[in-house]
């Protein structure tokens, strides 16, 4: 079966190539929407599922490729709300697919903890299996600590609803006198998302040809450099990801004047104390789930 | 040590071309645009009804992103009446930095110098204003969004809703109440002006099935180049989720 991690899938020309990309400024974080596995089954006469497939092993890859370049942070969208909309017959094929990956990380738990990768699943996960549920928390909770490389799993996830999460963690401060009305604000609702520990992304790409970002991280996605390909996401390769990261470089260089970095402001001991609050609750819920 | 050396040779080296080829191509594209000024008009007008004709879709609301450029008042005002002119009801400008916003008036005033007597262009520069339907003319409505308008305004329906520790609401009314406020539709086109994709805080909330074109320079966009957009996003196939 299929490994988290890809053997040897870096030549020792792309070994070299790496190395000169990496002489100028790299990414802390880079997120992909991975789309086209479908099509790319359609164009090669496979099945829908090997198509999903091809799409996984081509993630581990990527995965590899981010490690090589000294990307600290992937964020992947693996499976929209929206998705639920397909036929049973799919979406039964994705779970399967998903239950099968996560199974295998677990297996996978000594290299995870040696490479020091830190998996976390981004979503409303209480639209899942319950089983599923269990062994995605296992597989957080397993590697929580781990600083060395993180992949956040986008499932079950879209942005709006991430937002409300959000909107509806700060109302129940409110509702519990945890926070006040005034300690509402943009920063606040940040770190309420299911994504508050990443910082931003700096690129996203998204495959297949399509332009619209359809429900993924937009609240995060404020200053990122985004691009768009026509390559399919199983045919992906290095070089996209090194065109990419070349190209960030140059606007990098184009845009140093005006840099759009938040302004890390003191946060009141308060709103601390709550956030705290949420995170140990959210916590304590994935440890009684495992 | 040494081979350190190479790889930063070789990046700057590869810096170094590619900055040249882009200056390359930029020169060839003045000259292409500065040829393509004098076809003859008759080729001219058989071709805009050509590519109108392959337009299956047309959006309901285009939305122009500026970056640090400066956006000229005359391509704005060029883009308001080709929204006029190929029927589409809702334009917004964003630029962040808030200098539109500041100079609205003026946009308003050359505009209003070159526009038909019979369009009604509505600008919803006042939350409060009341909107009057039933003109006879083309319409179309205009609305400059700042900052503002963006994560702050959900800042701010979050407080209210926080007053009376409302936490009973889907997605759905989230959008409705938000869109109370904002008064137009979620944008279907998003036209990007830079060498890159990049949003500068654009509004969230509202952008999520928008179709993002990258414009380039806005100086650069003519009436070619906007039907080249519209004709794309009418090829653009939208399977929300499926």
């Amino acid at each position: 079966m299929m490994s988290w991690f890809a053997e040897e899938s870096i030549t020792t020309f792309q070994k070299f190539c790496i190395n000169v990309i990496k002489c100028g400024p790299i990414p802390k974080h880079i997120a992909f929407i991975m789309d086209g596995n479908r099509r790319y089954a359609t164009k090669t006469n496979v099945q829908k599922a090997e198509g999903h497939l091809k799409g996984f092993e081509k993630l581990a890859e990527c995965l590899e490729w981010c490690r090589e370049l000294g990307i600290r942070e992937v964020t992947v969208y693996a499976f929209s709300i929206e998705n639920f909309k397909r036929s049973k017959e799919e979406v039964e094929t994705l779970m399967g697919l998903a239950r099968e990956k996560f199974q295998k990380l677990l297996e996978e738990k000594d290299r995870l903890m040696k490479e020091g990768v830190c998996i976390r699943v981004i979503g409303n996960l209480s639209l899942l299996p319950e089983d599923l549920q269990e062994l995605i928390t296992k597989a957080m909770l397993l590697t929580k600590d781990n600083n060395r490389s993180i992949l956040n799993v986008a499932f079950s996830y879209t942005s709006r609803d991430e937002i409300i999460h959000s909107i509806k963690t700060v109302i129940e401060g409110v509702t519990n006198d945890d926070i006040s009305i005034d300690d509402i604000d943009e920063e606040l609702l940040s770190s309420c998302l299911y994504m508050h520990k990443s910082p931003n992304p700096d690129i996203l790409i998204r495959t297949s040809g399509e332009v619209r970002l359809s429900d993924f991280l937009l609240w995060q996605l404020s200053g990122t450099e985004i691009y768009f390909t026509d390559v399919l996401w199983p045919e992906f390769c290095i070089w996209h990801l090194l065109g990419c990261v070349f190209k960030y470089q140059r606007s990098v260089f184009s845009s140093k004047q005006l840099s759009h970095q938040k302004s890390n402001s003191e946060r009141s001991p308060i709103v601390d104390a709550f956030l705290q609050k949420v995170e140990n609750t959210r916590l304590t819920r994935s440890i009684i789930k495992a | 040590m040494k081979s350190a050396n190479i790889h930063t040779f070789l990046y700057v080296l590869i810096h170094v071309i590619y900055t040249i080829f882009e200056w390359l191509y930029g020169a060839l594209v003045i000259c292409f645009n500065f040829c393509h000024e004098f076809l003859p008009t008759t080729d001219k007008s058989k071709y805009f009804r050509e590519e109108l004709q392959k337009i299956t879709k047309k959006p309901t609301h285009l939305t122009v992103i500026f970056g640090a450029e400066e956006p000229p008042f005359k391509e704005l005002t060029n883009l308001i009446l080709w929204c006029l002119a190929t029927q589409i009801s809702f334009i917004s400008f964003y630029d962040y930095k808030g200098n539109l916003k500041k100079h609205e008036e003026q946009l308003q005033y050359e505009v209003g110098l070159q526009k038909n007597e019979t369009d009604h262009i509505t600008w919803h520069s006042n939350p409060k204003i009341v909107h009057k339907n039933g003109y006879l003319g083309r319409s179309i409505h205009v609305k400059i969004i700042t900052k503002e308008d963006g994560k702050n305004s959900i800042v701010n329906l979050t407080k209210k809703l926080a007053v009376f520790k409302n936490k009973d609401f889907s997605i759905e009314n989230f959008s409705e109440m938000l869109l109370a406020q904002y008064e137009f539709p979620d944008p279907d086109v998003g036209l990007v002006c830079g060498q890159t994709i990049r949003l500068y805080d654009y509004p969230p909330w509202q952008m999520r099935i928008t179709e993002f074109f990258k414009l380039g320079s806005i100086q650069g966009i003519t009436f070619p180049k906007f039907l080249e957009v519209l004709v794309r996003y009418s090829k653009c196939e939208q399977r929300l989720g499926k």
